[in-house]
């Protein structure tokens, strides 16, 4: 990228005055970040002390308390968390593939209607549905299972996932489909050899997306689990008593749950950035 | 129908109904039903049928006690609810200033990344982990931060000579407590939709103002902002969306309080049916939430339209 420094761009930003500007953006960005890491290797006095400590000897005790085998072992929230999130990425992915397909390679009459029907459930307030939703799983008698949590952030996804994959497909020339069916391939074979290999960018995009959105996903799992499915998020949150918040406790857990998502972010970007930004600029 | 469809039919007997033609008809309504199916019966269906639970008194505690009012349980929660209209206040407030907030700071950070010659990737990358922490830890983090005896931010504020504030307890210093932790957690997708329509735009509009001898503020005022106002405009209404859900920050950093003066939506709905039981309530609520919902994402579809149109 050979921009020089005498080109204007856009607009506004200057050097240095651009750079001052960064690192304050940069600093507000990473602090709590870090500030949170390092509170969860700080011992209750150096939580406590006035001014904050920055070098401590680093205790990790919280961490082999969370992870270890112990009775506040964390493993089987987070275990719960993985399980959820990945089923959930799978059948997302699979469910809205099929659908997104459909949108894109045939003409039907009600085609406009069902995608846009699709897509303004994705504008709904999901806390609405929580109420009904409570009341039939406790008909059920399936409360407090992994089952429903699956159930209902795939049902979150799936309008994002569908609009997602359809805008891969759509970008999938036709021809290439129809030079494998020449070739002898049948409709399964020529989705699985060809046209699934081609959208594996979008499949990449959408199950980052999905991962994240059931891996950080908070409220659903806080009022329709109890102990069973109880996922890491809600395990986060109970580190606040009646009386006081557990801060190193806290602090180990949020960076147990951040730090998945951060490496994924990371060194997924691309993926993420086209899935954000995906609807809203074309 | 073709006359080779009807020789296929007259040949196919029994199984005359499934035309190869009628095959490739079905098969795409085939292929979208598991979606539609579990959307239907996870969300819409749910969402609607508060439209009939909000017309009965009906407690969890006594079920055999319920009986149909109709539209009583509207009528009180707009005229005799002590906490619906304080919750909308803070909701619209709370709304407003993330946004005007997210818009300021994401159109600066999109500018100041367009503009990096080297390192734009990595820093792109810093600017948007904030994004990717979950909500739950962004508030149990943040409240870390506001504490009053032992928080990071008012370490600062006495460390310059101020007085110590107590952030989540005094009703104006927590708005704005919640309101900058959901700054910080959100921004990053006003920046990042921003720096995606900036760089999708052509250079050489640019190149043609730095000709003609604008100068920096006349290209952002004149050239790019109205070039980006499209995608700009569709991120904040989706923001505007998205701020009607907002749950776990302002549960963590206050519980809604002092009294009610930060409760979103969501957690008036969830105190309703889990802490006082009252079904009715809670489904009358919901549908209040649901309309407010329905029209602004009517407004944000017909702005679509017209862009499109």
């Amino acid at each position: 990228m050979a921009r020089g420094e005498e080109q204007i761009g856009p607009g506004i930003p200057s050097f240095p005055a651009a750079r001052g500007a960064m690192m304050v953006l940069l600093a507000f960005s990473l602090f709590p970040i870090l500030w949170i890491m390092l509170t969860s290797v700080k011992n209750e006095t150096a939580i406590f002390s006035i001014p904050p400590k920055v070098f401590v000897s680093p205790d990790f005790s919280s961490y082999w308390k969370f992870l270890g085998f112990g009775n506040e072992s964390a493993l089987r929230f987070i275990w719960n968390s993985t399980f959820i999130a990945t089923i959930t990425t799978f059948l997302t992915l699979f469910v809205s593939s099929l659908a997104a397909y459909a949108f894109s390679r045939y003409r039907f009459r009600a085609s406009n209607y069902l995608l846009f029907f699709m897509l303004a459930t994705r504008l709904l307030p999901p806390v609405t549905a929580v109420v009904p939703l409570y009341l039939l799983f406790r008909y059920l008698q399936i409360l407090d299972t992994r089952f429903i949590l699956i159930l209902i952030y795939t049902a979150l996804n799936i309008p994002f996932g569908t609009w997602l994959m359809k805008a891969f497909f759509d970008g999938i020339p036709k021809e290439l489909e129809e030079a494998a069916a020449l070739d002898g391939c049948g409709a399964l074979r020529t989705l699985a050899r060809v046209t699934f290999p081609l959208a594996s960018s979008g499949i990449a995009a959408t199950s980052i997306f999905v991962f994240l959105l059931a891996w950080n996903e908070f409220m659903f799992a806080f009022m329709l689990t109890n102990v069973h499915a109880r996922t890491i998020p809600v395990r986060l949150a109970e580190t606040m008593g009646e009386m006081q918040v557990f801060w190193q406790d806290m602090s180990t857990l949020a960076t147990l749950i951040m730090l998945p998502a951060l490496l994924v972010g990371f060194f997924m970007q691309r993926y993420l950035i086209r899935a954000l930004t995906a609807g809203a600029v074309k | 129908m073709n006359t080779g469809a009807v020789q296929e039919t007259a040949r196919r007997g029994s199984r005359a109904w499934l035309t190869p033609a009628r095959k490739q008809a079905l098969a795409p309504y085939l292929l979208m039903s598991p979606a539609f199916a579990i959307l239907t019966g996870i969300l819409v269906y749910p969402s609607l049928y508060n439209i009939y639970l909000s017309m009965w008194k009906w407690r969890l505690t006594t079920p055999h006690l319920s009986t149909f009012v109709g539209i009583d349980n509207y009528v009180r929660l707009l005229t005799a609810d002590p906490d619906f209209w304080p919750v909308t206040r803070f909701s619209l407030g709370f709304t407003v200033a993330t946004i005007a907030l997210e818009f300021i700071i994401g159109v600066a950070s999109a500018l100041l990344l367009y503009g990096l010659v080297r390192g734009r990737r990595l820093m792109t990358s810093f600017l948007l982990t904030p994004y990717m922490v979950a909500p739950i830890a962004v508030g149990l983090g943040w409240r870390l931060m506001w504490d009053r005896d032992i928080g990071i931010v008012n370490y600062i504020i006495t460390f310059v000579g101020l007085a110590k504030v107590n952030w989540l307890a005094e009703t104006d210093a927590a708005f704005w407590a919640i309101v900058i932790s959901e700054v910080w957690r959100s921004t990053p997708f006003v920046t990042m939709i921003l720096l995606a329509g900036i760089t999708a735009l052509p250079n050489e509009v640019f190149e043609a103002a730095h000709v003609d001898g604008a100068n920096r503020v006349q290209v952002f005022r004149r050239i790019t902002f109205p070039l980006i106002l499209p995608p700009l405009v569709v991120a904040l209404l989706f923001q505007t969306i998205f701020k009607l859900r907002v749950f776990e920050i302002p549960y963590i950093l206050t519980e809604g309080g002092p009294g009610t003066s930060t409760m979103p939506y969501g957690l008036l709905i969830q105190r309703t049916y889990f802490r006082y039981f009252d079904v009715g309530n809670a489904a009358a609520t919901s549908v209040v939430l649901l309309v407010l919902g329905t029209g602004i994402a009517l407004a944000y579809l017909r702005l679509i339209q017209d862009r499109d149109g």
